[in-house]
């Protein structure tokens, strides 16, 4: 299959949204909407072959979307390792998550437009993900973030989840920005946006310009970076993705664990050149490090399923940005973001089979005891435990060892940080795993196991978790340009120690509790009020942005107290016109008033007219007598 | 033919006053449907490169140079459309009952919006701009909303005829008091040649009365509270068309005709417009009415193409990017883009007051369960007014951003925050409005019906046309 067929990979599932937007059935829907998927699926499997076999950049131009002048912004795809292991990832796994949905939502009166939204969904990561052109990109991303948007509001009569909606759209937004700003850095410095292009492309030519005295590399990297922060729910912006656990399971699972918060740390690796060229890795390494770590210590006080999961998908991705930017290459990074898709759809889907079982309970205090009422769910969840947890030879292992050599040979506070981090996810692991499978069930109704088309994809993805990092590793690791680097012992040793000691910590601390009667003993409150981030947001951005809207709420009071006083005056001074001027001067006095007199003058003339004889006869003597004393007057 | 576009809802004014009044309205929208049609025709002979097309010119004032001068070129093809694609849906958005008299001053503001787009000598073009601004005074005044009508339509009118006036003695001054032409074309080419030297003066003055049409603070006063008062069709051509006269001539006037003024005071023009971008914005953040709310989001919008228009005055060291021609297609493209838009907001905002009989952000809720339709068709045209790629505002605000950043980075910079506020304030609108539980009033709100959708399906498919395929549209203003 030649390359030309890439297109097909997000447009099967676009058709799929276009035709699901006006069904009303549910199954139909999920039957076409799994069906695109499929395809799209094959379709990339036979890519990836395609760019295993090849190795290198091959493109593919579709068409022209804007041309002004000479610049010209093209439609065009890109096949490498790289873009199509994530084709191939986000294909799979979105099936698997499909197929989940399909028995999730079976009930829900609107499961026609949800296959809709998770099509739309998918057709804009896959064009993100196989996007040769910087802007092509950007605009799947934004596709990514509105479907994100739709489905965590997805049950809009929840208030909280609009909220949460509205919440990821305008905080993952903020990071956008950044995002059209380095944009717009790189179209003015470099002409083109493409990044690939037999040699003139934005990645091959780094743009040397300098903008604000800064390197122009420098600078572009820095802001695309703002956009991977908030995509990748990064601090300072990894405000929203607890929150998005409003939306259903399987979109967690999708959009909030394995595909779309990726989406950050995969444009880190596609503009991997620009971040080597512009010095930013250190940063990219660091803010992913202490993103890790806080993240890993608030999961530490979560009581809600989801959110323990949101904090760790947050923590783990802290690590793959600490992978990327502590080695030469994406590859680390990318590895670990593979790995760690798969064991975190696994868990998300797992805890969404678990809330269902529990009947849609998801506070931890009361559940206990699921193992025995939930075998098959239980079996899956603890494989992506133990890969989360990276236990040896488990996928999350491999993965997190390459990130942890990696960090070692080029920071070592980094790489203390990390293993520090990998010690508290194995203890939020274990109290997470001894809170819901342990001991008896606390909830008030009993829990029961989800149906098959429920456990199979978790099974599937199981066998992932386990697998996926021994078979595949090495040479997903040589096919996107790792160097072959040493393995230290003392890595080796942190690694084991880390996750074992983790593990067993928190097998003494909680497994003789008594669990949800009494207190916790590491859910401190800072921890179970997430470090304060939202309050502190509250009072220092939130308030900035009030005081700035009421600065202008108040000038446009003025200048309309300004405006009224002109129009009050034009009234005032119509009003005189008409009242004094033209009524009074002009109609009373003037033209009224002559012609009143007028009017009167011809009363009093007419009280003459008597039309008697002798009346006129006097009046004619005494005008007489009257001209005569006159002209007697004037002679004299 | 362009005589004939534009004078087509003037013959529909006739017979609406000598015909009986139940046909007013279908010879209202017969008259702006006759010159939908012939706009049409016209385009689809349009040659981009052609420069100036069907021109008609014809002395009229022989003594003070004025002619009847009228024609197509790249600047206007793309508005006219606008305003002719706009004109019948105004008139289909208008209530049944409406008596002749609204018809009558609506098809006579159409003809004032077609001919002040295509006339190319001052002289008229001025009369068709003081024309479409009598009848929306009168449409506001006697048939808007509320009784703060009155008192809007008074500040829209005063607003709009000073600066009407600043302009007129503005071209009086250049024109050296009829001794010289009045012809849009002979004045830049003299522009061009340095042969006119109009002056700071005479610059502000034709400036004014343009931000005021715009508009740009702190001549935006009349906007909110004229757009809100105004019945619906006439706020969307206020907003759709009207404002685009401003954004117009800008580009037909200021920057042909006074280039090295505009030079001059590019930066201060750019400032000006964010400051109107950030200003609009963050006033619709605290608004409580949907259709001030809109008002102040198209304060915002429109300052857009303005910030572009700086950039023209800016851009003379193009770098790696071709800026100048960025900037015009992008205003030009933006335009058109937020004409669609803002139209197809107002007339659900509309129809919303019209069921409900308020239009506060707080009186509803969850409307995605009762008006599943009016849901979708809103959540697509707010997603395209806050510039989601793939529909109609995204590759216009990508030009003018991309324009504006290779000329003034920083100030681009700080517009993104504008991008940003949009947002903001129209999630929470629709937040607002579509979500929650639906409350008792509004659970049994009748969706849209066939009529309406109807009239909202040419507005989403343009939005998605631009948007998916902004080639075709740029084409018309490709040189």
């Amino acid at each position: 299959m030649s390359t030309e067929k890439l297109a097909l990979i997000p447009l099967l599932p676009l058709l799929a949204a276009v035709l699901t937007c006006g069904m009303r059935c549910g199954r139909r829907a999920a039957a076409v909407a799994i069906g695109a998927m499929s395809l799209s699926l094959a379709i990339a499997l036979v890519m990836l072959a395609n760019a295993w076999a090849h190795g290198g950049v091959q493109t593919v131009s579709l068409a022209d979307w804007l041309v002004v002048g000479a610049a010209k912004i093209q439609f065009s795809l890109l096949l490498d390792p790289l873009s199509a292991c994530m084709a191939a990832m986000v294909t799979f796994v979105g099936l698997l998550i499909f197929i989940y949905s399909s028995g999730y939502m079976k009930d829900d009166p609107r499961c026609a437009r949800f296959f809709c939204y998770l099509s739309l969904f998918a057709a804009g990561m896959l064009g993100l993900v196989l996007a040769n052109n910087l802007l092509l990109l950007f605009m799947s991303w934004e596709i990514v973030g509105v479907a994100s948007y739709l489905l965590i509001g997805f049950w809009f009569h929840k208030p909280a989840a609009a909220a949460a909606g509205k919440k990821a759209f305008i905080v993952t937004r903020i990071g956008d920005m950044g995002f059209l700003i380095g944009i717009l850095l790189a179209f003015t410095q470099a002409g083109t946006l493409e990044l690939f292009d037999n040699g003139n492309g934005l990645l091959e030519k780094i743009p040397t310009g300098v903008v604000w005295g800064i390197g122009a590399a420098k600078l572009i990297s820095l802001f695309l970076f703002c956009g991977a922060i908030g995509k990748s729910g990064q601090l300072p912006l990894h405000v929203w993705l607890p929150d998005a656990m409003e939306g259903p399971t399987p979109v967690s699972a999708l959009i909030h664990a394995a595909t779309m918060v990726a989406a950050g740390v995969f444009l880190v690796a596609r503009t991997f050149p620009l971040f080597v060229e512009g010095q930013t890795l250190p940063l990219v390494a660091w803010v992913g490090g202490l993103t890790a770590f806080v993240a890993a210590l608030i999961a530490l006080g979560q009581y809600d399923i989801k959110r323990i999961l949101a904090y760790s998908t947050v923590s783990q991705l802290g690590l793959m940005m600490v992978g990327l930017g502590t080695a030469a290459t994406g590859a680390v990074g990318m590895f670990h973001l593979f790995t760690h898709a798969f064991f975190k759809a696994l868990l998300f889907l797992g805890a969404g089979s678990i809330i269902h079982g529990c009947h849609e309970e998801q506070d931890i205090r009361r559940m206990g005891g699921i193992a025995r009422a939930m075998p098959i769910t239980t079996a899956a969840y603890l494989c992506g435990a133990l890969a989360l947890v990276a236990f040896p030879f488990t996928s999350g292992y491999f993965s997190k060892d390459a990130v942890l050599i990696s960090a070692y040979g080029a920071d070592r506070n980094l790489f203390y940080l990390c293993a520090l981090t990998s010690l508290i996810t194995a203890l939020y692991v274990t109290r997470q795993c001894v809170y819901v499978f342990i001991g008896t069930h606390r909830g008030a109704q009993a829990p029961h196991e989800s149906p098959p088309v429920l456990t199979a994809p978790l099974v599937i993805l199981a066998a992932f978790a386990l697998g996926l990092g021994g078979l595949a590793g090495n040479s997903l690791l040589a096919k996107l340009g790792a160097k072959h680097s040493e393995h230290p012992f003392a890595v080796i040793a942190t690694s084991w120690a880390v996750a074992l000691g983790g593990m067993l910590l928190g097998w003494v601390i909680y497994a003789r509790r008594d669990l949800g009667r009494t207190t916790d003993p590491l859910a401190l409150s800072a921890l179970a009020n997430k470090f304060y981030f939202d309050e502190l947001y509250a009072a220092t951005v939130g308030r900035l942005w009030t005081a700035l809207t009421w600065l202008v709420v108040m000038l446009q009071e003025l200048l309309a107290g300004v405006c009224e006083l002109g129009v009050q005056l034009t009234q005032a001074t119509g009003q005189f016109f008409a009242r004094s001027v033209d009524v009074r001067l002009i109609d009373e006095l003037t033209m009224d008033g002559l012609a009143r007199r007028f009017h009167k003058g011809g009363e009093v003339a007419t009280g003459f007219q008597t039309g008697l004889l002798s009346g006129y006869l006097r009046w004619i003597a005494l005008g007489a007598l009257a001209v005569g004393v006159f002209v007697h007057w004037l002679w004299k | 033919m362009i005589s004939a576009l534009t004078f087509a809802p003037v013959l529909a004014a006739l017979l609406i006053l000598l015909l009986p009044e139940r046909w007013a309205r279908r010879l209202a929208l017969g008259g702006a449907l006759a010159s939908l049609v012939i706009t049409g025709c016209l385009l689809g002979q349009f040659n981009p490169s052609g420069g100036l097309q069907f021109v008609e010119k014809a002395a009229w004032i022989p003594a003070l140079h004025v002619d009847y001068f009228v024609g197509l070129d790249g600047t206007n093809a793309l508005v006219l459309l606008l305003a002719t694609i706009l004109a019948p849906l105004a008139v289909l958005a208008s209530p049944a009952q409406m008596p002749r008299s609204y018809y009558l001053l609506l098809s006579l503001q159409f003809t004032g919006l077609f001919g002040a787009f295509t006339a190319l000598n001052f002289f008229h073009w001025f009369i068709f701009w003081e024309m479409a601004l009598v009848p929306a005074f009168f449409l506001i005044k006697l048939f808007g909303h509320g009784e703060d009508r009155h008192r809007a339509a008074l500040s829209f009118f005063l607003f709009t005829v000073l600066g009407s006036v600043a302009m007129l003695l503005g071209f009086l001054f250049l024109s050296n008091g009829g001794q010289e032409s009045f012809d849009f074309i002979a004045l830049a080419d003299k522009a061009k040649s340095g042969a006119l030297q109009p002056g700071g003066w005479v610059f502000i003055a034709v400036l004014a009365g343009l931000c005021v049409k715009v508009p740009l603070v702190p001549l935006h006063l009349w906007q909110a509270p004229a757009y809100a008062a105004a019945p619906v069709p006439v706020t969307m051509l206020l907003t759709g068309v009207m404002s685009k006269m401003g954004v117009y001539g800008f580009l037909r006037i200021i920057v042909p005709i006074f280039p090295q003024e505009l030079r001059a005071h590019a930066e201060t023009l750019m400032v000006l417009a964010l400051v109107t971008i950030l200003w609009g914005a963050f006033l619709a953040l605290r608004q409580t009415q949907l259709k001030r709310l809109l008002a102040f989001s198209s304060l915002n919008h429109v300052a857009f193409c303005v910030f572009g228009v700086g950039v023209l005055g800016i851009a003379t060291n193009a770098g790696t990017v071709d800026v100048q021609r960025l900037a015009t297609q992008g205003i030009i493209l933006q335009m058109f883009a937020h004409g669609i838009t803002a139209a197809g907001l107002f007339y659900m905002a509309g129809l919303l007051e019209q069921r409900a009989g308020k239009d506060g952000l707080n009186d509803f809720g969850g409307l995605s369960a009762a008006t599943p339709r009016l849901a979708i068709a809103f959540y697509l045209l707010a997603m395209g007014s806050l510039g989601l790629p793939f529909l109609a505002g995204f590759a216009a605000e990508f030009l003018i951003f991309a324009s504006a950043f290779a000329v003034a980075p920083t100030l681009t910079v700080v517009a993104t925050l504008g991008l940003l506020a949009t947002a903001v304030f129209l999630l929470t609108a629709l937040q607002r409005l579509f979500t929650g539980p639906t409350p008792e009033h509004v659970k049994f709100m009748p969706d849209l019906s066939l009529e309406e959708s109807l009239l909202l399906v040419p507005v989403l498919a343009l939005v998605f046309w631009v948007g998916l395929i902004p080639g075709r549209w740029l084409a018309f203003s490709a040189n």
